[in-house]
């Protein structure tokens, strides 16, 4: 597909933003669950900036065995990495260059950053590993994966001219996503033409799709299933005021585009 | 998943070969997925079965197309007879004339007819048309509006680029204001504004048009060389005896038809005025079926038919009684219920249900008690509901209700 055709001008601004506002949050959940993430965050404390100049930004908490994210800036964090532009902070998440990021503060905080790569490995891995080397944690990527979906659609939402259009048309209200008979769970509220996505359960929810199993959402969120056919298979279910989960599954599979 | 067995294992063979199982608007992912039927039988009358056999009262008429009822004996036999002359030929025949004075005659604003098999055939070409004649590009259209599976108008995005929209632009419905701010912004550009007779939607209300918008769309139309193109695919014939305009107080210079032209035989036809009919003869349209006798022997009797059983003022009292009834039952039984649009075409939610989840459950109800009810879409009545029909569905209703009470299901 013809990027300049499809995605457009703002498209390095877009990704970095999926970088930082959609793939940096499920590293909360890579420290929590995963085994090897445990034991990297366990050896972490402080805080980890990231900055793209005319362009987003956020940061990690580590708490020890607790990661937090945030975005935003944070007046003094222990390491402030600050890129000259969103390619280069792209380049950098996708591992052609990491040195380009102009460490602001915290030159001596060697470990925050070989600590966030271990992490962010741990993360790549899951959102890219295929169900097989997966195996039993399988149920961990669904729910990484579906994170990233609904975050990077509500980046695309609020930055992508595309995107944006795709917001105008999706009507207000709450959907809920569920993977399991117990969760994981997601949500997403569209309120007045603006776009809010979280993890977690949704209060009174206007939509509900609950994958059958985290095996049916892997292949779901990595768009490997006929889409209609699940849902009228019943392998995943849906609820309620479907307009506003046909829109955000278009923002969703827009984010997609950036991301490959 | 289990209530529809049949159709369920029909399902399971379809999506291994066919993208979707079932696709476009007949989707089961639209109604309540698993909880209705997915495959048909047969169908008689305002009745239908499924392949595991259970009989529906029908209000979705096969979204529409089902006016007469299903297997009308007079459509059916003109069908059945040119099907014994041949279907299609090299050439069209006789019948296609006839059709095209028929419409004339009954739309006396019109002075030519074309014909395809689908709406969105004649939407698109009516688009085509408009361009042609004035020479210019943009289109308007209302927000939301569905007018067709084409790439300028299809409600989906996967494989559309923004050149097939670039053209298209909208409002909201009966906003005058909008639509002149359109006008002015695309001064010396709009080609013209494509609307239906009233705004029908899928999860939302269905609006009629407030005194003065159809004047006042005529008139912007007039004053900047546009046209004004109606599409009254879906609700043609089921407001007035052809064309929906003088229901709606609308004055088009084209119309574009199907569905209920035909009582289910696949046609679409547009019309149009007088000094549009040069134009109209530039601006090609042609498909292999698309002069096939069968079905224009249909329309014929199909449009005869209707005027001899007064189709419209059947559909009219047979929907204001299940709406009175219905209303009646929701207020009785406290859980209030909406309808919106004409009788014929009555859009049907409970009060305050945002999420449309108890619509849904009702609805699921209503199918298990042999009542087919879109919940997401507007309602089709036919020609052939009787009160007897319409009474036992609200007996089905008031029992729905309770349970939807039982279950403790509200709002």
């Amino acid at each position: 597909m013809d990027k300049d055709g499809w995605i457009g001008m703002d498209h390095e601004k877009v990704l970095a933003t999926i970088h930082l506002h959609a793939f940096l949050p499920i590293l909360e959940e890579v420290a929590e669950k995963d085994e090897k993430g445990r034991r990297i965050a366990a050896e972490m404390s402080g805080a980890l900036q990231f900055n793209a100049w005319f362009g987003p930004s956020a940061y990690l908490v580590f708490h020890g065995e607790r990661v937090e994210v945030f975005p935003g800036r944070l007046r003094n964090p222990e390491l402030c990495l600050s890129f000259t532009s969103c390619r280069q902070l792209n380049k950098a998440f996708q591992k052609k260059g990491i040195p380009a990021a102009i460490p602001w503060r915290g030159l001596s905080r060697k470990d925050l950053r070989e600590g966030f790569e271990g992490l962010a490995e741990r993360g790549e891995y899951y959102l890219t590993a295929s169900k097989e080397h997966l195996g039993a944690s399988l149920p961990l990527a669904a729910e990484l994966l579906l994170y990233v979906g609904i975050l990077s659609g509500k980046v695309v939402a609020e930055e992508d001219p595309v995107g944006r259009s795709l917001l105008e048309e999706i009507p207000d209200g709450v959907a809920e996503f569920r993977i399991g008979e117990t969760g994981p769970f997601a949500h997403v509220r569209v309120e007045q033409g603006r776009l809010y996505a979280g993890k977690g359960p949704a209060l009174e929810p206007d939509f509900r799709l609950a994958f059958g199993s985290p095996e049916v959402a892997h292949d779901f969120l990595n768009d490997r299933l006929d889409a209609m056919a699940t849902l009228a298979g019943g392998q995943v279910r849906v609820e309620g005021f479907l307009p506003l989960v046909q829109g955000l599954l278009a923002l969703m599979e827009r984010a997609a585009l950036y991301v490959e | 998943m289990s209530d529809y067995p049949q159709s369920m294992k029909l399902f399971e063979r379809a999506a291994k070969v066919i993208p979707g199982g079932i696709y476009g608007h007949q989707t089961p992912v639209l109604t309540v997925p698993g909880s209705f039927p997915y495959y048909a039988e047969r169908a008689q009358g305002c009745r239908y079965w499924d392949v595991d056999g259970n009989e529906y009262i029908d209000y979705l008429c096969g979204y529409g197309p089902m006016i007469l009822g299903y297997g009308n004996e007079k459509v059916d036999e003109a069908a059945a007879r040119q099907r014994e002359k041949g279907d299609c030929f090299n050439h069209p025949a006789a019948l296609m004339v006839e059709l095209a004075e028929q419409l004339v005659s009954r739309i006396p604003w019109s002075d030519w007819a074309v014909f395809g098999k689908n709406g969105s055939d004649m939407t698109t070409w009516s688009v085509t048309l408009a361009r042609a004649h004035t020479g210019k590009s943009k289109i308007i259209v209302a927000k939301g509006a569905y007018h067709g599976s084409h790439a300028w108008c299809v409600p989906s995005h996967a494989g559309i680029l923004p050149e097939d929209r670039r053209h298209i632009h909208s409002f909201r419905w009966n906003d005058l204001e909008e639509l002149e701010a359109l006008f002015a912004r695309y001064e010396g550009q709009i080609a013209g504004v494509l609307l239906t007779p009233y705004h029908h939607r899928i999860f939302a209300d269905s609006e009629m048009p407030v005194p003065g918008f159809w004047s006042g769309v005529r008139g912007l139309c007039d004053r900047e060389d546009a046209l004004l193109l109606f599409d009254d695919v879906r609700a043609g014939f089921r407001l007035d005896r052809a064309c929906s305009d003088s229901a709606v107080g609308a004055s088009p210079d084209v119309a574009a038809f199907s569905k209920a032209i035909a009582n289910g035989y696949a046609l679409s036809a547009c019309v149009g005025k007088a000094e549009l009919k040069v134009t109209a003869s530039k601006v090609f349209l042609t498909g292999s079926f698309w002069n096939g006798a069968v079905s224009m022997a249909a329309a014929l009797a199909c449009i005869r038919e209707m005027e001899a059983v007064d189709a419209v003022g059947r559909m009219k009292e047979m929907g204001q009684r299940l709406i009175d009834g219905m209303s009646a039952l929701g207020q009785e039984k406290d859980c209030p219920v909406c309808f919106s649009g004409p009788p014929s075409m009555p859009y049907f939610h409970f009060e305050g249900d945002k999420s449309f989840m108890m619509t849904q459950r009702f609805c699921v109800d209503m199918c298990d008690r042999g009542v087919f009810m879109h919940p997401s879409h507007n309602w089709f009545l036919s020609a052939a509901h009787t009160r007897e029909d319409i009474d036992l569905t609200l007996e089905k209703a008031s029992e729905a209700m309770d349970a939807l009470k039982r279950q403790g299901v509200a709002v």
